[in-house]
């Protein structure tokens, strides 16, 4: 009797226990949702100054309108009957009607913060010279076209690399001291070279001298016809950005993830399962695997920003059409908008990703408390 | 008291391990009995091999082992002779549980206290999950814990709890033989004193066996029925508890004896000048000779073990063949 009644106000108390910790994970969220956004807003309106110069760029483009306008003007046969004075207030008034269509005579810092807010709310609005494949010249449209391939080729090669370095890394982790360890710890240095610099030789030794896979791009020129052999061509291009990427990261990624496995597993309490009989895979997975899950979360998620993001350079070598080498393309032609769009994407992205990790932590380690509301 | 069965016999185990300066001999040669439902203290200094003894009987070797021989009965069976699958298996906490030295640290921080209890019985005993819980519930009265704190994760547990939880662990497969390695080591007095009376609890209800390594040689006087006394790597001394804190025979166990206050005699504390020997490369003759004060020519050869009869035993020169002080 005094046993069911104990039950029946322990099931309360959890009941209890897990409303109140329903209330903390929302105000958490919301808390960390609004930190977040701020954090944003204070990157994309630097992302805007910087894009602008300043408001520098505001001048470049006042004097290219003037100059663009003056040889306009020379070349028209009408101005020839003019005078002097009228031409000159012609061109003034030209350039002024130009400079007031582009909002260019209020001041910048009115304007940034327009630009801020239409960054924000993803209102991307028109590049100044990039043009969309189809001929847009919608931002939206330029980055939604750049977009997929880096997801593709990113995606692809940073889950191959992120998985094969943490499978690598427990094995090499099981069999410390062995050549196969030694031989990794090697290695590793070589991982100082970023994945371009591989995929230069990649290229050289596969496409230029032995002529197996394209130099770069994404699909044969011209693309096949059906959708079967675009994705096999598509493929195929993407096996040495791919090849180069794990390259240049595998070795050094499988030797800290070793490392971090070993000082794992010198724990107390994997020592303490061994002695409770525990087999060797079950230590693995229950005391080894799972009190690092936080850790390696954490670095799951920063890879997929990092993938998100893609490599500016490495994107160039391979001619790999996407969002790392447009910025490349925007950065040389001072494109701002465009340049200010792929910063608030990123931006948005990494900050929705921290997000989650923030959430995931607090799931997977109990020590991490949410709400910071002390003890349960 | 003699009539009871032998738990657990070990005879000239040897436990040394690599390392780049040579060999560790951190335990040579060490035999001892002990009878079922007697509680063994193995007391010595830091550094004098009883973990490694611990260790050896409970085969949790590092890698850099170098030696492990000799042979260690336990229950009538040598399961030095079983491989690492069937130890695992037939010994490792279904009869021989440990309490590691360590053992704040040894509960798994991100799993619930009662999954990590109920884990070696449902590996070791065909038994459901409830009737492992139920199991469990009671083995964390005997240690006094509530039972709600089963559903805690172990950072919500101060340290002395956490060594109880360790200890109901060790208790709930009823295991034969339990080793306690300094379990109230990283207490407070007050913890110390609360886990040795918890500890007392057991033996009195738990009709188990104990091997206490300490080097609070008055905590083991609360538990134990035998007293070890090690020292560098050697099992110097074994005798019953009911002699040994009025008449220990090594020197070395004289002068462990000397440095321990006592609460009823006003004594003055002594305390041994130099250090224990190197384990790489220990001194040929009696490890305790450079420190001995009753050091004579024959302590440049090893001592043999000579029975004193009880069961005690002790090394050392003065007591060889006779059995009586040759040299007081």
């Amino acid at each position: 009797m005094q046993n069911i009644e104990t039950a029946q106000g322990q099931s309360t108390v959890k009941r209890q226990r897990r409303m109140s910790s329903l209330n903390r994970v929302l105000k958490y969220v919301l808390v960390r949702g609004l930190t977040l956004l701020v954090t944003v807003t204070i990157g994309v309106y630097l992302a805007i100054l910087i894009a602008n110069g300043g408001g520098y760029v505001d001048e470049m483009r006042k004097g290219q309108i003037r100059e663009s306008i003056s040889i306009q003007m020379a070349g028209n046969p009408e101005n020839a009957f003019l005078t002097l004075q009228e031409r000159r207030e012609l061109e003034e008034s030209m350039v002024n009607t130009q400079i007031q269509q582009l909002g260019l005579h209020r001041p910048f810092a009115v304007r940034s913060f327009e630009y801020l807010w239409n960054g924000l709310t993803l209102d991307l609005g028109r590049a100044d010279y990039l043009l969309s494949d189809s001929g847009s010249r919608q931002v939206r449209a330029i980055l939604g076209e750049r977009l997929g391939p880096t997801l593709i080729l990113m995606a692809t090669g940073q889950l191959i690399l992120f998985f094969s370095s943490l499978a690598l890394g427990l094995v090499l982790s099981r069999r410390y001291g062995s050549f196969l360890d030694k031989l990794i710890i090697a290695l590793a240095p070589t991982s100082s070279a970023p994945a371009w610099f591989y995929g230069m030789f990649f290229i050289l030794i596969f496409s230029a001298v032995l002529g197996w896979l394209p130099f770069g791009g994404m699909v044969g020129a011209p693309p096949p016809q059906s959708t079967f052999w675009r994705i096999m061509s598509t493929l195929k291009h993407m096996i040495l950005p791919i090849a180069a990427l794990v390259l240049s990261r595998l070795f050094s990624g499988a030797y800290s993830r070793r490392t971090f496995f070993l000082i794992y597993s010198s724990e107390d309490y994997v020592e303490m399962a061994k002695a409770k009989g525990l087999n060797d895979r079950e230590i693995e997975r229950r005391y080894v695997l799972r009190p690092t899950l936080p850790t390696i979360i954490t670095s799951f998620m920063l890879t997929i920003i990092g993938l998100w993001t893609g490599a500016i350079v490495f994107e160039t070598v391979f001619n790999w059409p996407g969002i790392g080498r447009l910025t490349q393309q925007a950065i040389n032609m001072f494109d701002t908008p465009v340049i200010v769009a792929t910063t608030v994407i990123y931006a948005y992205l990494l900050a929705a990703t921290i997000f989650l990790l923030d959430i995931i932590y607090a799931l997977v380690d109990p020590r991490v408390k949410i709400g910071g509301g002390g003890r349960s | 008291m003699s009539d009871k069965k032998v738990m657990l016999d070990v005879k000239n185990l040897k436990l040394y391990f690599r390392t780049q300066s040579g060999p560790v001999q951190a335990v040579d040669d060490v035999s001892f009995q002990l009878k079922a439902g007697h509680t063994l203290a193995v007391v010595g200094e830091s550094g004098c091999g009883k973990t490694s003894l611990a260790k050896a009987v409970l085969r949790l070797l590092p890698r850099n082992i170098m030696t492990y021989s000799g042979s260690i009965v336990f229950d009538g069976v040598d399961i030095m002779k079983y491989d690492d699958e069937r130890f695992r298996r037939e010994i490792r906490w279904s009869n021989i549980a440990s309490v590691p030295q360590a053992s704040m640290n040894s509960l798994n921080p991100v799993v619930r206290i009662e999954d990590q209890l109920i884990e070696p019985l449902l590996i070791h005993e065909k038994i459901s999950r409830q009737q492992a819980r139920t199991r469990v519930a009671e083995v964390f009265e005997i240690v006094g814990l509530p039972v709600d704190f089963l559903q805690r994760y172990p950072f919500e547990l101060s340290g002395g709890m956490r060594q109880r939880a360790i200890i109901a662990m060790a208790l709930a497969s009823n295991p034969k033989l339990v080793v306690l390695d300094e379990p109230s080591s990283a207490l407070d007095l007050l913890s110390q004193a609360n886990l040795m009376n918890v500890l007392k609890k057991i033996k009195q209800e738990i009709n188990t066996t104990f091997i206490l390594i300490t080097h609070d040689i008055g905590t083991a006087s609360e538990l134990a029925d035998e007293i070890a006394v090690m020292y560098a790597g050697k099992m110097v001394e074994y005798a019953s508890a009911q002699y040994f804190y009025t008449d220990a025979h090594h020197p070395y166990s004289q002068k462990l004896m000397a440095s321990v206050p006592t609460l009823r005699e006003d004594k003055e504390l002594e305390f041994i000048p130099g250090q224990p020997p190197s384990l790489i490369n220990p001194p040929t003759g009696c490890r305790f000779a450079a420190r001995c004060e009753k050091k004579f020519e024959k302590c440049s050869m090893q001592p043999n073990t000579t029975h004193l009869g009880n069961g005690a035993t002790v090394q050392c020169w003065l007591f060889d063949e006779t059995g009586e002080v040759k040299h007081a």
